[in-house]
C-alpha cells in the first residue's frame, strides 16, 4: 500500500486516491479540425514509460483536488507531487 | 394547514430528543444532530472576498490544510484551497445565514450551500477514542500528529468523513459523515467497540 | 502422566500447570508453555505425519516456523484450523489435534504404498501421465485430489470475530530475540514510538535455547525496561506476515487460540496494518538440514531444535544421538545433549580444519569426533535406528573408505544457517550470496529497513546485542528522534564464542548402497535430489521453472528449510554459481494467515459494503417494501400486499401510476449544485446539448459522454439563477460525475469560474406521478399555482410543501404528469408521510424501482448502464437530436470517428415477441436465424425486458446491428435453454409516442 503526497493534505494512504493516468496531455483546442489519427493519438495513445512517469491523481477520499505526481513504474516509488499550476519538474529520484 | 415539519436526524433522533448515545470500554459515542452545516467557496487569493469574509463573520477562514478554527459559535474547517465547512449550532442559524448571504451577495464567484441536512456529526469521547477510530482510519491519530485543532478528510469504514480533534490527546474526536452513511458508520463503530482491548495512543 | 522424555528440571514450561491434550485420539500430558511438538517429544511420540506425495513417515524436524512436516489439524468444530505447525501450536487443556494427510492413521497409512510406487512418481509424473485420454483428467483429478493436499477446513460459518487496526510507529522491530530486544531498547531510549513483534509465545529468541541463566535474566531485564515506555508496544504471538510498498507491514496477532476453550469477548486474531518510518529486521536465521539418503526419517532433527527442546522445553528428543554438521553451531547442541543425559555417539563434521574451542572438550567427554566425514544414510523404518558414516573427499564430490555404522535414535543435523531474509526480500530488496558464510544475506535496502543480528548473517550473540542496540538507536534517529547520549546496553557474554566457520555441503555424494534411496531437499513437497536432476535434464533450468516442475519451495512452509539446498543443487547441476541461479521470489505471507483475519470485521450484509439509506427508509420498511441494492443504496424494489407475487405487485403499481397516481422515493439520484459565472459555459462542455439560452426556472435533460463519445451519464439539470444550476445524475454515477467535472475544471480549464458542491444527501426527493399528481401537489403546496400554464413541463418552482421549503421539478421519467418534490432530508420522512396522506383520496400507490423501470421502458427512456454499456454513442441510442451541432463538447469529436459512423453498429430498438406473454430474459442474445451455421453470428442482445400491464403484453428494449433501418424485421432471441424465440424489431417507444400525457 503506497503512501502518496497530496500537494495540499500531505502524505496519505493510497486508498484515499484515484489515478487518472498520464499527465500533461492537453486537450486539443479545436477537435473538429483534427484528423481521426490526430484525435486518436490524443484519445488513446500513451507513453507507458518504464521508469519515471507523471500521472494525474485525485485525492478522492480527502480534499477532492486533482494534482500531478511522478511515479516510477518499475519501483512504484513516488517522486514529487505538484499542482497543475506548477511547471513540470525534472524526473524524480 | 400543515404543522411544522418534524425534523429527523440521520441517526433517527427527533429534534431535541432521543439523541443516540452509547458507552463502552471508556468510549462514548453520541450524535450531535441538527447543527447547521454550510459549504463555503471563495478564492483564497481574492483579497476582497477574504476581507469581506472577516468583516462579516469576524474571523479569517483557515488558509492551511488539515486545520479548523473556532470563533464564538462557529467552527470553520479547511476542506480545500477554495473550500470551507462552517458548522454552527441550531440557535445561531439565523445570524450565520445572514452573514453568509451577505458574503455571497454581490460577488459572482463566492457561494455557500446549506448542507445541514446532508451530514451529521458523531462525537467519540474518551482517552481510547483514537484507538477505536484507528480500526478504520489509516491516518495517524496519535496526539503528536492529530493535535487539537486538526481536521482531516479521510475514509472511515469505507465512508468519506471529516475528523475534528476537539481536544488534546484526542480525547474528543468529532466525525462528520454524510447522512446516508451515518447509520452504517454508527453500527460499524459500535461493532468495533465490542473489542475489549483498547489502548490509549 | 507419563512424559518419558521430560527432564526433571529446567525449561520455560510452567510445571505447576499440567495440561492434557489429544493427538490422533490418544491423550497425552504436557505443561503450559509446551508446544504440541515439545509435548509429543516428551511423550516419546516420534511419528507425527505422513508426507505429501509418498506418504512416508515424518517426525518433528524443527522447533519453529521452519517446520515442514509436523503439520496438524486442530479440531474445534467450526473453529478447526488445518496445517498448523506442531512446533508453534501451544497446548491447552482439552486441545484435540490430529495428523493431516494420512488415512486411516498416521502409523498405518493406506497410501504409504505410494512410496513403493515412487519410481514412477518423480517430477512431472502427473503432467506426463494423466494427459491421455484428454477427457480422462476429469476422472483422474477427483482421485488425485483426494490423495493430495493437507487438512480440512470447516464448512460451518466461522463463529469468531477478527479485528483489524491501523497503527503508525517510528520503529518497528521484527523478531524478539536478543537482537530485536536490544534494538527495541535502543529505539525506545532514543524516544521513538516502537512496536516489537515476535511470533512466539515468549520473547528471547535464540537465548531461550541456551543453557545460560544470565541470558534469560538479560531478557527479562530488557523486557522490564521496555514495558515502562508509554510509546512502546510489545506483541507476542504476532507474525509480521508481509512487507509492502511504503514501509507498510501487516502483522497477524493471534489473541485467543492459545487460551483454548476459555470464553473471551476478544477477537480471535487481529491484523495490524502498520506504517513504520523505519523497520529493524531481527528475524534471526534458520538452520539448514543436510541432504543424504533417507534424511527424512523421524528422529532426524535440526541441531538448534534439539537445543530448543532440551533447554527451552526440558525435553530430551532422543536417548542416543549422532551429530552431523558442517559448521560450529552444532557443537553447542552437543554440549546441551551431554549435559542433559543424551548420549552422543559421534560428531560427524564435514570439515577437516576445526578451530572450535568445544572440539577438545567434547572429545574429552567421550564423543567420537569424526573430521572430514559425512552421514551418507539414515537407517530405520518408522524412525532413525542407525546411521552410516563415510569420509568425504577433499573436493567434496565423492566418498572415501568404508561405511561405519552408528546406532542412534536421534540424528542432529546442521547444514549451516540461512538468515531469514524473507521480509527484506518482500520489501523489494535483493539478498546477495555470501560465499564465506555460504548463505544469502541482505542486500542493499530498498525501503527504510535494516537487518541486524543473525538476520544479517552475523551469528554471534554478543555482537548481535550491541549491533541491535545501535540499529535501534539509528533507526530512531532516522525516524526523526533527537538522540542524545544514551547509556550503553548491558552486554551478554558467551563462554564458548567462536567464529562461524562452515564447509558448504549442499548434498552428500551418493554411495553404492544408498544410491537408490531418496535424498530429500524439500520435505513438505517430497522433492528429492533426483527430481531436481530430472528437471534439469528436461530443460527446467531457471529456478522459477524448477520450482513449478518439482514443487520445491511451495506449500505452507514456502521452502524455509529446503529452498537454499535446492538452489545450490540446481547450481551444481548447471555448473554455475549460486548467485547466478538466484532465489525464487519471496512473497507474503511469511507463514499462512487465516482468511478470517484477512477479512476482518468487514463481512456479511452489514459491513461488507456500506449500506446507504434514504431519509424515508423506515417508512418503506414499515410498508412492507422489498429492497433492491442500487450501488450502496437500499431502494424499495416493490411493495407487495399480502399474498401478492412480485409480478402482481408490479402490475398493480404500474397501472396505479398510469390511471391514478403513484409515489416513489427518488432521493438516491445524484445532485450537484453548480455555481459561478462560467457555469453555463461549463455545462456546454460536459453535456452534448446547449445550455446558453436556458431560462431561469427551466429544466433540461442532458447527456454526458466520455471523451471517447460513449454515453457516460444522463439526468435533468435546472437553472436556479443566472449563475446557478442544480444537476441530477444517475444514482450510480453521482460520485463519478462530480469527479469527472472537477477533473476537467481543475486540470484542463482552471480559469473557468465555477464551483461544484454535492448535495445528494441534502435533498430527499418525493416523486409523484400519474393523472392525479397535480391534485395532490395542490393540496400539499397550497401557495403554489400548479396549473399547466403557470408551472409547465420541464420547469421548476421554489415553494412550500407541507410547511417545508421545497424545490419542485416538473419532469417525468414515467411519461405521466409528474412532480419531483425536493425537501431537506431532515424533513423527508415527514413530508413524504404528508404527501401520502394527501394522496389517499386519489388512490396514491407507493411504487419501487421495478415499476419505475417498466414505466420508463414503455416510454423507451434509456437507463445508462443497463441499456448502454460503455460502448454506445448517442447516435446508437437514437438520440442524435441531443447533440448540438453548434458547439464542442467532451466526446463530440469521437462521434465522427470512422468506427462510430459505421452503419452496422448496434442500435437501440424495441422488440416484440410473437407470443405476447413471453418475457425475454435480459441479456439474451439475438441472431438472424437459429438455424444459421455455427458459430451463429450474434447481431445484438436484449437490454431491458418486462411485462407491461398497461399494454397487456411483454415489451423489450435491445441493441441490434443496423437495427434502426430494420423496423418490422423478424429475428430470433436465443435463450440459455437453447430455445429460440421469434421477435420483431419495432420503435422503442411503446406507450404515448407523442408524449402528451406528461404535458397535461
Amino acid at each position: 500500500m503506497l503512501l502518496i503526497r497530496c500537494p495540499w493534505c500531505g502524505l496519505r494512504e493510497q486508498a484515499e486516491f484515484s489515478c487518472g493516468g498520464e499527465a500533461h496531455i492537453v486537450r486539443p483546442l479545436k477537435p473538429d479540425e483534427l484528423t481521426d489519427e490526430q484525435w486518436a493519438d490524443y484519445l488513446f495513445m500513451r507513453d507507458n514509460t518504464k521508469g519515471w512517469q507523471t500521472e494525474q491523481w485525485v485525492h478522492s477520499g480527502g480534499c477532492r483536488r486533482w494534482f500531478n505526481a511522478q511515479r516510477d513504474t518499475v519501483t512504484y516509488k513516488f517522486g514529487i507531487s505538484y499542482k497543475h499550476t506548477d511547471p513540470k519538474p525534472e524526473d524524480g529520484d | 394547514m400543515f404543522e411544522m415539519a418534524a425534523m429527523r436526524s440521520p441517526l433517527n433522533s427527533l429534534h431535541g430528543e432521543d439523541v443516540p448515545h452509547v458507552e463502552f470500554n471508556g468510549i462514548t459515542l453520541t450524535e450531535l444532530p441538527f447543527l447547521r452545516h454550510y459549504n463555503v467557496r471563495f478564492q483564497p487569493d481574492d483579497q476582497q472576498a477574504s476581507s469581506r469574509f472577516r468583516q462579516l463573520l469576524g474571523f479569517d477562514a483557515p488558509q492551511g490544510p488539515n486545520i479548523f478554527v473556532v470563533h464564538e459559535d462557529n467552527l470553520c474547517a479547511w476542506l480545500g484551497p477554495d473550500e470551507w465547512l462552517i458548522v454552527t449550532p441550531f440557535h445561531a442559524k439565523d445570524s450565520l445565514d445572514y452573514a453568509l448571504n451577505e458574503f455571497a451577495y454581490g460577488d459572482d464567484f463566492v457561494t455557500r450551500v446549506d448542507i445541514s441536512a446532508a451530514q451529521t456529526i458523531i462525537r467519540a469521547t474518551g482517552p481510547k477514542a483514537a484507538d477505536l477510530l484507528g480500526r478504520g482510519v489509516s491516518y495517524d491519530l496519535h496526539p503528536r500528529n492529530f493535535q487539537a485543532g486538526s481536521c482531516i478528510q479521510t475514509v472511515l469504514a469505507r465512508a468519506s468523513v471529516t475528523l475534528f480533534a476537539q481536544s488534546a490527546a484526542a480525547v474528543t474526536i468529532d466525525i462528520v459523515v454524510r447522512r446516508s452513511f451515518a447509520e452504517h458508520l454508527w453500527n460499524w463503530l459500535v461493532d468495533a467497540g465490542q473489542e475489549s482491548e483498547f489502548h490509549s495512543l | 502422566m507419563n512424559q518419558k522424555n521430560r527432564l526433571p528440571t529446567g525449561g520455560q514450561i510452567d510445571r505447576s500447570q499440567p495440561v492434557s491434550f489429544q493427538f490422533n485420539g490418544r491423550t497425552y500430558g504436557g505443561y503450559t508453555g509446551d508446544t504440541v511438538a515439545s509435548a509429543l517429544l516428551a511423550n516419546d511420540v516420534k511419528l507425527v505425519a505422513r508426507s505429501l506425495k509418498y506418504h512416508r513417515p515424518r517426525g518433528i524436524m524443527g522447533s519453529g516456523a521452519e517446520e515442514p512436516s509436523a503439520l496438524l489439524q486442530v479440531n474445534r468444530g467450526a473453529r478447526s484450523i488445518p496445517n498448523l505447525r506442531a512446533t508453534q501450536t501451544e497446548i491447552y487443556d482439552g486441545l484435540k489435534v490430529s495428523s493431516v494427510n494420512c488415512w486411516p492413521s498416521v502409523s498405518l497409512d493406506a497410501l504409504s504404498l505410494m512410496n513403493w510406487l515412487s519410481p514412477f512418481l518423480q517430477a512431472g509424473f502427473y503432467y506426463k501421465t494423466f494427459m491421455y485420454p484428454r477427457k480422462g483428467w476429469m476422472f483422474y483429478e477427483k482421485v488425485i485430489r483426494r490423495a493430495a493436499g493437507f487438512g480440512k477446513v470447516s464448512s460451518e460459518p466461522d463463529p469468531d470475530r477478527y479485528d483489524k487496526i491501523n497503527a503508525w510507529c517510528d520503529v518497528l522491530v521484527v523478531g524478539g530475540g536478543p537482537t530485536g530486544l536490544a534494538a527495541a531498547l535502543g529505539a525506545a531510549r532514543a524516544g521513538a514510538r516502537v512496536m516489537l513483534a515476535d511470533e512466539g509465545q515468549q520473547f528471547g529468541g535464540g537465548f531461550l535455547r541456551t543453557e545460560s541463566e544470565d541470558n534469560l535474566q538479560w531478557v527479562s531485564d530488557v523486557l522490564r525496561e521496555l514495558e515502562e515506555f508509554s510509546e512502546v508496544r510489545l506483541f507476542k504471538r504476532t507474525t509480521v506476515a508481509g512487507y509492502y510498498d511504503g514501509n507498510f507491514l501487516v502483522l497477524n496477532e493471534r489473541l485467543t487460540d492459545h487460551l483454548g476453550n476459555a470464553t473471551t469477548r476478544n477477537a480471535r486474531e487481529k491484523i495490524w496494518r502498520v506504517r513504520a518510518k523505519q523497520v529493524v529486521l531481527s528475524t534471526g536465521a534458520i538452520e539448514r538440514p543436510l541432504v543424504f539418503a533417507s534424511n527424512d526419517l523421524p528422529g532426524v532433527m535440526l541441531s538448534s531444535a534439539v537445543s530448543d527442546y532440551i533447554n527451552r522445553y526440558a525435553v530430551k528428543p532422543g536417548q542416543n544421538a549422532v551429530i552431523f554438521t558442517n559448521n560450529d553451531t552444532a557443537y553447542r547442541s552437543a554440549l546441551h545433549m551431554l549435559d542433559n543425559g543424551v548420549g552422543v555417539g559421534a560428531l560427524v563434521d564435514a570439515r577437516t580444519e576445526i578451530s572450535d574451542p568445544l572440539f577438545d572438550k567434547l572429545a574429552h567427554r567421550g564423543v567420537k569426533m569424526m573430521k572430514g566425514s559425512v552421514v551418507v544414510r539414515a537407517q530405520g523404518k518408522k524412525s532413525v535406528s542407525a546411521v552410516e558414516v563415510m569420509r568425504l573427499s577433499a573436493d567434496g564430490k565423492s566418498l572415501e573408505g568404508t561405511p561405519e555404522k552408528f546406532d542412534c535414535d536421534l540424528l542432529a543435523v546442521s547444514g549451516g544457517w540461512s538468515p531469514a531474509v524473507h521480509l527484506h526480500a518482500q520489501s523489494g530488496a535483493k539478498p546477495v550470496f555470501d560465499d564465506e558464510k555460504a548463505c544469502f544475506v541482505p542486500g542493499p535496502a530498498f525501503q527504510n529497513e535494516i537487518s541486524v543480528g543473525a538476520a544479517s548473517g552475523n551469528f554471534s550473540a554478543e555482537k548481535a546485542v550491541s549491533d541491535g542496540y545501535q540499529a535501534g538507536i539509528s533507526a530512531a534517529h532516522s525516524a526523526g528522534c533527537q538522540v542524545v547520549d544514551l547509556p550503553v546496553i548491558q552486554e551478554v557474554s558467551d563462554a564458548y564464542t567462536s567464529e562461524y566457520a562452515i564447509r558448504p555441503l549442499w548434498q552428500v555424494p551418493g554411495s553404492g548402497s544408498s544410491d537408490r534411496l531418496k535424498r530429500f531437499v524439500d520435505f513438505q513437497n517430497d522433492t528429492t535430489v533426483k527430481d531436481i536432476k530430472i528437471a534439469v535434464q528436461e530443460g527446467y533450468q531457471s529456478i522459477e521453472h524448477l520450482k513449478r516442475y518439482t514443487l520445491l519451495g511451495f506449500g505452507t512452509d514456502q521452502g524455509k528449510l529446503g529452498n537454499i539446498n535446492g538452489m545450490a543443487i540446481l547450481s551444481e547441476e548447471l555448473g554455475q554459481d549460486l548467485i547466478q541461479t538466484g532465489t525464487t521470489t519471496f512473497r507474503p505471507f511469511y507463514t499462512p494467515v487465516t482468511f478470517g483475519a484477512i477479512a476482518g470485521r468487514e463481512i456479511g450484509p452489514t459491513f461488507f459494503d456500506p449500506v446507504r439509506k434514504t431519509a424515508m427508509h423506515d417508512w418503506h420498511v414499515e410498508h412492507g417494501a422489498e429492497f433492491e441494492n442500487v450501488g450502496q443504496w437500499k431502494r424499495p424494489w416493490y411493495y407487495p400486499k399480502s399474498g401478492e407475487t412480485m409480478d402482481q405487485a408490479v402490475n398493480r403499481e404500474c397501472l396505479a401510476v398510469r390511471k391514478q397516481v403513484g409515489v416513489i422515493d427518488a432521493s438516491t439520484l445524484g445532485k450537484i449544485e453548480i455555481y459561478g459565472p462560467d457555469a453555463a459555459e461549463f455545462l456546454n462542455y460536459v453535456y452534448t446539448n446547449s445550455w446558453s439560452n436556458l431560462p431561469v426556472g427551466s429544466c433540461r435533460y442532458g447527456l454526458m459522454l466520455g471523451e471517447d463519445g460513449m454515453i457516460m451519464d444522463d439526468g435533468v439539470t435546472a437553472k436556479l439563477g443566472d449563475n446557478h444550476f442544480y444537476m441530477t445524475t444517475t444514482t450510480g454515477g453521482a460520485a463519478a460525475v462530480l469527479s469527472w467535472m472537477e477533473r476537467w475544471r481543475q486540470t484542463e480549464w482552471p480559469s473557468m469560474r465555477v464551483y461544484f458542491t454535492s448535495v445528494t444527501d441534502q435533498w430527499a426527493v418525493i416523486s409523484i406521478a400519474g393523472p392525479k399528481a397535480r391534485e395532490i401537489l395542490t393540496k400539499v403546496a397550497p401557495t403554489l399555482d400548479a396549473s399547466n400554464d403557470q408551472f409547465p413541463f420541464m420547469t421548476f418552482r421554489d415553494s412550500v410543501v407541507a410547511s417545508v421549503e421545497a424545490r419542485i421539478f416538473r419532469v417525468s421519467f414515467s411519461g405521466e404528469l409528474s412532480y419531483e418534490i425536493n425537501v431537506p432530508s431532515d424533513c423527508g420522512k415527514d413530508v413524504w408521510e404528508k404527501v401520502f396522506e394527501a394522496g389517499m383520496e386519489f388512490g396514491i400507490t407507493p411504487y419501487g424501482t421495478e415499476t419505475m423501470h417498466v414505466l420508463r421502458a414503455e416510454k423507451g427512456f434509456i437507463i445508462v448502464g443497463q441499456d448502454t454499456d460503455g460502448s454506445m454513442t448517442p447516435v446508437d441510442m437514437g438520440m442524435s437530436w441531443i447533440v448540438s451541432k453548434n458547439k464542442d463538447c467532451l466526446g463530440k469529436r469521437s462521434l465522427s470517428r470512422s468506427d462510430c459512423i459505421r452503419e452496422d453498429r448496434k442500435q437501440f430498438v424495441g422488440l416484440l415477441t410473437e407470443d405476447p406473454n413471453k418475457v425475454l430474459p435480459e441479456g439474451a442474445q439475438l441472431v438472424e436465424l437459429p438455424t444459421d451455421a455455427r458459430p451463429t453470428p450474434m447481431i445484438g442482445h436484449v437490454t431491458s425486458s418486462y411485462f407491461s400491464a398497461s399494454l397487456g403484453r411483454s415489451i423489450a428494449l435491445a441493441v441490434v446491428k443496423g437495427g434502426k433501418s430494420r423496423m418490422g424485421a423478424r429475428i430470433h432471441s436465443i435463450l440459455m435453454t437453447g430455445e429460440s424465440v421469434p421477435v420483431s424489431i419495432c420503435n422503442p417507444i411503446f406507450y404515448d409516442r407523442e408524449g402528451e400525457r406528461q404535458n397535461v
